[in-house]
């Protein structure tokens, strides 16, 4: 669902948002970010992308921070420094356009990066009890979903 | 009957019957049990999948993409508000926090004063709540059941002299593993998935999921058919393939939102109140960080609630309830980058957040208009919040009680959402009062959608009767779910829909003759 350009601006913001927090976790680098938030388009199909991308697009526009003074390069081609300037420059602009744009890329990548099972050790999240498990301890009370089914049909996540 | 998914329909499909539901939720699930079990030929069209609880993997990222409209990315058009709702085989129920209220008397009481609303009444829904709760096993949670997250909020409303109470769940054999709101892996949750859509099909009614209903065709005040394109199973891509099924009355169940979008795609909309005053129950709280671990991803979502604060005369009126954390939904909440980010979420086994639920649309001088609903591209629902001086005051008073709850109950620091810390009542009023509350400045959640089709008796400003959830154009059209509520319902809304669902159902079997 991202071109490349697209992927790109992801990675750039998730990887100063969610740097690596330590040598045994990974960073948005690590788990990929922007192959997950591709994967999350996918779900949300076409239509549904288009505003992650017009944000996107917005947020990476040299265009754009050349008419707030801020800069006049992409954001993918400044230094890290300079990516942390503009990050904050969106997050504390008197303008709430570019505020929302800030929490919205801010609240994608983040959300995206903690989904991960590998960033759980760094946060003191244990993740979710074995499914498997629990489905043998309440044997007795499942119900039979599967029956409903068409014969030879397949429910999703099969 | 049974139930046929995307994959399964490989040609247009020509179907007839006595009752096309679109939707299997809260509402479409009740009416397709009720009117199954009397013997009626039903059929359900259901937007999302057929999703088998043993396929349920409990993590937010999978959960959330399958079981969550827009894979969990629903929002407003200003990317303010973050709407979860469920996308199913029984809808928002399959994810919902198993929270049950009925409707307030009060707020019924405003329904009838304030918005025209005639022939449906608070007592003539208790009996049909009456038989619901018992078939969904509805009880009251016990203290001693209640988690470190919620006795976290028990205490600090105890500590504050502040009405508090224990919430009424629909489960059975509950594990208590606090991972409601990815599906319940064990079938405790008395979800529509594992009760009416059961005992729907065993009676007989045709269960059709991944089938979007693109509009209804009518002709003078007649439904003359309900088309659906199908979809893939992965993919969320539509086949090609189309359902067009011609029923003798049809019930549209695809709640909030989905439901006045659908009319809006079908130019059914006499008298331009579809999707207008749609309301969310906004949703923020306060976050407190403890010296022992709380671990608020264990044990239920919600136990506790408290009704301190709802009634604020004029001003927004707001509930407090317990609610949980979990790291993707709770990673997006801080402002900050790197090292500083990493160290807030790192508090997440420490901390314990207090949920507030705002009351919008109960202005009775109609400032509060809530979200409009309109059409985007490929027919999608944009959803428009319009923001007031009301929400926002709401808004900061919400947030403001929510951390005084978490600091009364023994928090080292609490922290809004907006990022901000305070230790002290004093700098939590510093913090409040400083802090922006506007759209796009504080993440707000929304879990319950409601209106957008409100009943009434004028067909001038209401978009169905509500003495019969029928909707004002068409004789052969219903509307039951939350759609139909005039303002929001003021508190987690699953009875309240069941019940109206319940007592509709026999309207609708009086329609089918």
């Amino acid at each position: 669902m991202l071109t490349r350009d697209e992927y790109a601006i992801v990675q750039s913001v998730a990887s100063r948002i969610c740097p690596q927090p330590a040598p045994d976790v990974p960073g948005a680098d690590g788990v990929d970010v922007g192959v997950q938030v591709d994967r999350l388009l996918e779900y949300v199909g076409p239509e549904g992308s288009a505003d992650v991308k017009t944000v996107l697009a917005l947020f990476e526009s040299g265009l754009v921070g050349a008419l707030f003074f801020e800069r006049v390069k992409p954001f993918t081609q400044l230094d890290p420094e300079s990516q942390d300037r503009v990050l904050l420059a969106w997050r504390d602009s008197s303008i709430a356009l570019r505020r929302t744009v800030y929490r919205a890329l801010s609240s994608l990548t983040a959300s995206t990066y903690y989904a991960d099972p590998r960033t759980w050790p760094g946060i003191g999240y244990p993740g979710p009890p074995n499914p498997t498990a629990l489905r043998e301890a309440y044997a007795d009370q499942l119900v039979n979903l599967a029956a409903l089914l068409e014969p030879g049909g397949e429910g999703e996540g099969a | 009957m049974t139930i046929r998914t995307g994959a399964q329909i490989d040609r247009d499909l020509e179907l007839t019957c006595d009752v096309c539901i679109v939707g299997s939720g809260a509402g479409g699930a009740v009416v397709a049990q009720r009117l199954a079990t009397q013997g009626k030929r039903v059929i359900v069209l259901e937007d999302g999948g057929f999703h088998q609880s043993q396929t349920f993997d409990l993590t937010e990222r999978n959960m959330f993409a399958r079981l969550y409209q827009d894979a969990g990315a629903r929002s407003t058009a200003d990317q303010s508000m973050s709407i979860l709702q469920g996308r199913a085989v029984g809808g928002t129920t399959v994810i919902n926090w198993t929270t049950c209220f009925r409707t307030p008397e009060r707020v019924m009481q405003h329904w009838a004063e304030h918005h025209g609303v005639e022939g449906l009444t608070h007592e003539m829904l208790v009996p049909h709540w009456e038989r619901i709760e018992q078939r969904l096993n509805v009880q009251q949670m016990r203290l001693d059941q209640v988690n470190k997250n919620n006795m976290v909020t028990w205490r600090g409303l105890d500590a504050l002299g502040w009405h508090k109470d224990l919430l009424y769940r629909n489960v059975k054999g509950c594990a208590h593993t606090g991972y409601c709101g990815m599906g319940c892996v064990i079938d405790a949750k008395q979800s529509m998935l594992v009760t009416f859509i059961p005992e729907a099909v065993e009676a007989g009614a045709d269960i059709y999921a991944n089938a979007w209903v693109e509009r209804i065709t009518y002709d003078g005040r007649h439904c003359t058919g309900v088309i659906a394109k199908v979809r893939t199973l992965r993919g969320d891509r539509f086949t090609g393939h189309t359902i067009t099924v011609r029923a003798t009355v049809t019930v549209l169940a695809g709640g909030a939102i989905n439901t006045p979008a659908m009319l809006l795609r079908s130019e059914l909309d006499p008298s331009g109140r579809t999707g207008k005053r749609t309301f969310f129950h906004p949703a923020v709280g306060g976050v407190g960080a403890h010296a022992e671990r709380i671990n608020p991803f264990v044990g239920s979502p919600q136990y506790v609630y408290s009704d301190e604060f709802v009634d604020r005369g004029e001003r927004m009126a707001f509930l407090l309830e317990g609610a949980p954390m979990f790291p993707m939904t709770t990673g997006g909440f801080p402002l900050s980058l790197g090292a500083e980010r990493q160290a807030e979420t790192e508090l997440l086994p420490y901390s314990s957040l207090t949920g507030a639920l705002l009351h919008d649309g109960f202005d009775i001088h109609d400032i509060d208009e809530g979200a409009s609903i309109s059409l985007q591209s490929g027919g999608r629902p944009k959803i428009d919040y319009k923001w007031t001086e009301r929400l926002v005051e709401g808004l900061r008073e919400s947030t403001r009680a929510a951390l005084r709850v978490q600091l009364a109950a023994g928090a080292q620091q609490v922290f809004g959402l907006q990022g901000f810390y305070a230790r002290t009542n004093e700098e939590i009023d510093q913090r409040v009062d400083a802090a922006r509350f506007g759209p796009g400045e504080i993440p707000i959640f929304v879990a319950h959608c409601m209106g957008g089709c409100a009943m009434g008796t004028d067909p001038a400003s209401s978009v169905v009767d509500s003495r019969s959830m029928r909707h004002h154009a068409l004789d052969d059209l219903f509307v039951i779910d939350g759609s139909v509520f005039p303002t929001s319902c003021s508190v987690n809304p699953q009875i309240s829909i069941y019940g109206l669902a319940s007592w509709a159902a026999e309207h609708v079997r009086e329609a089918v003759g």
